[in-house]
């Protein structure tokens, strides 16, 4: 058994209607201006903001799913909570990929970096028997801002969202 | 006195965090100086700075304006560093 884990951003990834979760080159708010490559910053709010997209469960998955967050900020202080919502679709011609309601919501919280733009990992394990192979995940990642747990004053700046899983 | 509401904290502190050289205060924190501010503005500050504009130009301006040079004051003390 050997566990991977597979990137869920992609051409289907867009921000909530919020207006405080938006893509932006990383070198706005690093300091050093050399990396450039997108980011989606996520702004300090007292609301549930979120980034929706979607993937594909892969061939050779059979379970121990979890989702990884990776983000960095400024801030070396606060907590941030992060919350996964999602809904797998599977079938051809059975099931429908507009349905209402999430399937499961897992939290997260992560504390802020010892130091500005550390790389950080947030984990949270899914239940692993909603997910079967070719089915479509349809997800929302929020900051949840209303959390009294979401305590971090500043922007988390997501640079990844990775789906590991183990295979047989 | 007002309690500032959860939008408009939101808003001062998406301000504040880009400005500040490390953000090393959570919300609570920032909230809390944030409403600290504002009560001492609405029980002291407000009258008095009223009041210093009137002692140097008796009934030259009104409220409207008071507030533009104290607004103006403000922005040439702490954004430009005078």
């Amino acid at each position: 058994m050997a566990t991977f884990r597979m990137p869920i951003l992609g051409w289907a990834t867009v921000p909530n209607a919020s207006g405080d979760v938006f893509l932006e080159s990383y070198d706005v708010k690093a300091t050093n201006d050399v990396w450039d490559a997108l980011v989606v910053v996520f702004n300090d709010t007292a609301t549930r903001i979120g980034l929706a997209g979607r993937f594909t469960v892969p061939k050779n998955f059979v379970g121990t799913a979890k989702i990884i967050v990776v983000w960095t900020t400024t801030a070396t202080s606060g907590n941030v909570v992060w919350d996964f919502d999602y809904r797998a679709v599977g079938g051809d011609n059975s099931e429908s990929l507009d349905q209402s309601g999430t399937q499961e919501s897992v939290t997260v919280t992560d504390g802020a970096p010892g130091a500005a733009h550390r790389r950080m990992e947030a984990s949270v394990s899914l239940t692993s028997s909603n997910l079967a192979v070719d089915d479509e995940v349809e997800f929302e990642l929020f900051r949840d801002g209303a959390d009294a747990g979401d305590t971090m004053a500043a922007a988390a700046l997501l640079f990844q969202v990775l789906f590991e899983y183990a295979d047989a | 006195m007002a309690t500032l509401t959860a939008p408009q904290l939101a808003e001062l502190r998406r301000g504040i965090a880009p400005d500040v050289a490390a953000v090393n205060f959570n919300k609570p924190q920032v909230n809390a100086a944030l409403q600290a501010v504002e009560d001492w503005f609405e029980t002291t500050a407000r009258t008095e700075i009223g009041a210093a504009i009137e002692t140097a130009a008796p009934g030259v301006f009104t409220n409207a304006q008071k507030r533009v040079i104290a607004k103006y004051w403000l922005r040439q003390k702490f954004d430009r560093g005078g």
